[in-house]
């Protein structure tokens, strides 16, 4: 199984939830979720290389005037993919449980 | 807002997008950009979007080149490290002020000489360029054999130029100038002396491009044609056209036209064009007919398109006029292009005396060699500021920068610095100019260069930049990363800074010794005596007519009390370039005639000039029938006469006659030549000057009454004078001017050395910081430390001294021989340069090793 850097983790949770994910919705939603700008082209970087590994596909979609009559590539998770993200958010919460609560309370 | 409502990104930007993505990208990632971009504009405002249009872009290129080719992507791949690199660069090099200042300031002065000299080389070659007619335009010169050796004469006979047009076909024109200088002009009831006047043929005025501004222009055989300056000095406002000049106060000119100004990059110049055909009134009948001698500059305009004439062809034509018209000499005429005459002419009888290939070539090397000692300046100083950055390469190298990266990174960050300096020097050039043209004598500007320049300048810019980056390059690009992390030692073996600061040293040792060589020589020849009395000496031309009445001038000059000699000349002791054939006792019957330097004077010459006989007596008083000659020891040692007094001598102008004297040997020419062989003759002719000895502590009022002297007796003619010391010292003009351009280049070579010493100097100190401390602390005292940092900058200059003595040695002596007469090559010269050095260095360095010896140890090991 790949790893997945942490960019590339939430990319990948964006596109999971998304109906249209591509750059400009992706880029959005993260800015909306996490208050952190990001530019297009980082996303778009991230969304080829999460290809290349193989947890996403994508196809091209329909043309809008918005992007001056330009069809937009839009990603959708593989199964490949959705198990990785999932073995992830497994481990993940089988850390933080072990945590006792007072700790998390505190600061 | 486009029809559809939708806003439009940056054009230029789009356009770059467009061209640089693959196609099979550029659906999705223009349109997302532009998506964006619409968004943004009414988030943010347009301009805000368009900023960051331009950002997504610039951050879409590694996106787009990904899967290009192995080149472009090393070179754009990862541009996150470029930027990354140049933002660090552009931190550290506003934090390293000194660092940078000083590389600034050292590629400025070596950018800034390159530009000025660069504009002077521009103007040299620019000579005679504005005849459109130039290439086709050939000076005709003359070149005597004569047993063995060639002279060369720029003049040639007054009827050659016709010969040879009837003897060549692509011949088209021809046209003869003869200069005329001191010639009395009058318009009006103005008298005017001029040395301005050209007597020409008609085509003239075709085949030169001297643009007229007022009247016809065309040279009748009455007219003359002035320039706009003799315009307003004779006329004044008015309308100079149809007035009358006179020559000589006898050759009347109507004035059927008015030039602008003759250029300065023409190899002659002239405020008066008059007809060729008043030569025959103006100074002999049958000047125009002579065929042999060399009287007139002859030019030729060939048709367009046509061969230039072979050597052979021209050697045959050559002896066709010799044998026809010259029976006895052999000439041999040759063409010259016009554009060439002022670089590369260089023949007896010149026009102008021309500029000089020669100083060309000296300018160019002057140039790069401060050049070069600029960027090594550059080198040097990178090389210690790359020695702190290895681990930041070698990170580089880490995260993915590959060789070709590096090298862009050193090159960027080289050209850098390289523009901004270029931008200063083109500013400094622009405002140093007007003194510059002062030092070289030429009206160097900017108004009429050409792309060239711009290219050159492009070029010296982009050569300077990369010789600097070469170092780190060559250097630091290829190694593996963990060699970087390694040690110091790589990037700046301390050999390599000490060599370099060396070879500047010695450069600048070199140019002190130069110049106070050539200080002491310029002194040692304006100072010396010569033989006879240089001071309150008054020199007048005297015009030919003047001579009739010159006994009634020399009469009344006498009888003045101020005045205490006067005497006439035909040539002024200086140039005289004049020479005649003699005959004298006891020459060997095939021996063929000498020339011999002579003076036409009086019997006042000895008294007024100051000079001393030795033997036998001066000129007699009273007429002799049989003429006198006085030798000079030289002379009399020539003739191998142990007792000169009553031999015979005969010359071409004075006939028979016998020496009455010997004159002590004094320097009748320039201290560049060796004292030759004279002779002084006392025939009633045409005598050129006057020289006048007054009293030296009255000269003021001396010169006051001589000229009142002069308006009593010839009221018509201006009154001229010139003191002789003031002629004296322009001998060595040439001489002056260069030792003044070679100052120059030692205060800049100085300067620059000193600043490189700065540099390096700086960064040892840090260096050995942790050295001096511990020294500090287990008993240094402050003046030990000044010592121990000194020390290594002074056993540099020692090494630099021995290099340079030998070759400061070479070129003194090398220019010193153009003087027979000279000063010795003193070694305290050297000694007085390398101090100078050593003083400067020891400022240089003494500021730096002060503050370090001052500064508490312990802060310095603490940092550690």
């Amino acid at each position: 199984m790949d790893s997945l850097g942490n960019l590339e983790e939430v990319v990948l949770l964006l596109v999971l939830y998304l109906d249209e994910a591509y750059g400009v919705s992706v880029a959005d939603e993260y800015y909306k979720q996490l208050d952190s700008k990001i530019s297009i082209p980082a996303i778009h970087t991230v969304l080829r290389r999460l290809e290349n590994k193989g947890m996403l596909t994508s196809k091209m979609g329909a043309p809008s005037p918005q992007r001056g009559g330009r069809r937009k590539r839009t990603y959708q998770a593989t199964k490949y993919g959705l198990k990785t993200i999932d073995q992830i958010k497994k481990n993940r919460l089988r850390l933080w449980s072990k945590i006792p609560e007072l700790k998390l309370g505190e600061g | 807002m486009d029809d559809n409502g939708i806003n439009k990104p940056p054009r230029w930007v789009d356009w770059f997008l467009e061209w640089y993505c693959q196609q099979e990208l550029i659906e999705e990632i223009q349109g997302d950009l532009h998506e964006a971009f619409n968004k943004r504009c009414h988030k943010v405002g347009k301009s805000r979007a368009r900023w960051l249009f331009v950002a997504d872009v610039v951050r879409s290129i590694p996106l787009m080149t990904a899967n290009r080719k192995f080149l472009f992507n090393s070179l754009f791949a990862s541009n996150v490290i470029l930027l990354g690199y140049l933002k660090s660069v552009l931190r550290a090099t506003l934090k390293d002020r000194l660092s940078t200042s000083i590389n600034l300031i050292s590629l400025v002065i070596g950018i800034l000489t390159s530009i000025l000299i660069i504009l002077y080389i521009n103007y040299e070659l620019s000579f005679d360029n504005f005849h459109p007619k130039a290439d086709r335009i050939f000076r005709v010169y003359s070149s005597t054999l004569l047993e063995g050796s060639e002279t060369t004469w720029a003049k040639t006979p007054a009827l050659l130029a016709q010969f040879l047009q009837s003897q060549i076909p692509q011949i088209e024109n021809t046209v003869r100038i003869v200069p005329v200088d001191r010639t009395i002009f009058s318009a009006g009831n103005q008298n005017f002396k001029e040395d301005g006047l050209i007597l020409a043929d008609p085509s003239f005025v075709g085949m030169f491009n001297f643009p007229v501004i007022k009247g016809q222009g065309v040279l009748e055989p009455n007219s003359i044609l002035i320039t706009n300056a003799i315009a307003h000095k004779y006329f004044g406002e008015a309308d100079p056209i149809g007035n009358t000049i006179s020559i000589d106060q006898r050759i009347n000119l109507t004035v059927a036209g008015v030039i602008s100004e003759v250029p300065f990059n023409s190899h002659f110049h002239f405020d008066f064009i008059a007809p060729i055909t008043i030569a025959n009134t103006l100074f002999q009948p049958d000047f125009l007919e002579n065929s042999i001698n060399t009287t007139v500059y002859s030019y030729l305009e060939l048709q367009p398109k046509s061969e230039l004439p072979s050597k052979e062809i021209m050697e045959r034509v050559s002896e066709k006029y010799s044998s026809t018209k010259i029976p006895g000499f052999k000439n041999t005429y040759n063409l010259q292009p016009i554009k060439s005459i002022h670089l590369f002419s260089d023949f007896g009888g010149e026009f102008e005396p021309n500029g000089n290939i020669q100083s060309i070539r000296i300018m160019i090397t002057i140039s790069i060699i401060v050049l070069i000692v600029a960027c090594i300046n550059y080198i040097n100083l990178s090389a210690a500021r790359y020695s702190k950055q290895l681990r930041k390469i070698g990170m580089l190298k880490v995260i993915g920068a590959g060789r070709v990266q590096l090298i862009l990174m050193f090159l960027t960050e080289s050209l850098v610095l390289t523009t901004i300096a270029t931008f200063l020097s083109l500013i400094l050039a622009y405002l140093l100019l007007p003194t510059f043209n002062g030092v070289v004598n030429r009206p160097l500007t900017f108004s009429n260069i050409d792309p060239s320049f711009l290219l050159c300048i492009s070029l010296i810019t982009l050569l300077s930049g990369a010789i600097v980056a070469v170092y780190p390059s060559l250097l630091l690009s290829g190694r593996k990363p963990y060699e970087l992390f390694k040690s110091q030692g790589i990037a700046d073996p301390a050999f390599i800074r000490k060599f370099i600061i060396t070879v500047q040293f010695a450069i600048s040792i070199i140019f002190l010794v130069v110049t106070l060589t050539m200080k002491k020589q310029i002194e040692y020849v304006q100072n010396k005596d010569l033989g006879f009395n240089r001071g309150a000496l008054i020199i007048l031309p005297i015009e030919k007519f003047l001579n009739k009445h010159l006994e009634s001038l020399k009469h009344e000059l006498l009888s003045n009390s101020l005045v205490t000699g006067v005497t006439k000349t035909s040539d002024i002791p200086g140039e005289m370039n004049w020479v005649t054939s003699i005959h004298y006792e006891g020459i060997a019957n095939d021996f063929k005639l000498p020339k011999m330097a002579f003076l036409n004077t009086d019997a006042n010459f000895v008294q007024t000039f100051g000079a001393s006989m030795v033997k036998g007596t001066n000129f007699s008083t009273n007429s002799n029938p049989n003429p006198e000659y006085i030798i000079n020891e030289t002379a009399s040692q020539f003739f191998g006469w142990d007792d000169p007094i009553g031999k015979e001598l005969t010359t071409i102008g004075g006939g028979k006659g016998i020496v009455v004297g010997v004159v002590k040997d004094f320097n009748f020419k320039s201290l560049h030549h060796k004292i030759e062989p004279l002779f002084l003759s006392n025939i009633d002719g045409n005598a050129s000057f006057l020289f006048i000895r007054v009293n030296p502590t009255r000269i003021r009022q001396s010169l006051t009454s001589i000229q009142e002297t002069w308006n009593n007796l010839f009221p018509t003619y201006p009154f001229e004078y010139f003191f002789y010391d003031n002629y004296y010292h322009q001998l060595y003009r040439s001489e002056v001017q260069f030792s003044t351009i070679t100052l120059i280049m030692s205060l800049l070579a100085v300067i620059l050395t000193c600043l490189g010493l700065y540099g390096i100097t700086s960064f040892s100190v840090e260096q050995r910081k942790k050295e001096m401390s511990l020294r500090k602390i287990f008993g240094a005292s402050a003046s030990n430390i000044l010592v121990i940092l000194s020390m290594p900058v002074v056993k540099v200059i020692f090494i630099a001294e021995v290099i340079a003595i030998p070759i400061a040695y070479y070129l003194t002596s090398r220019w010193l021989n153009n003087f027979f007469f000279s000063t010795d090559l003193s070694w305290w010269i050297f000694l007085v340069a390398g101090m100078i050095i050593i003083i400067l260095s020891l400022f240089t360095v003494g500021y730096q090793s002060v503050k370090a010896s001052l500064v508490n140890p312990i802060k310095w090991i603490r940092h550690e």
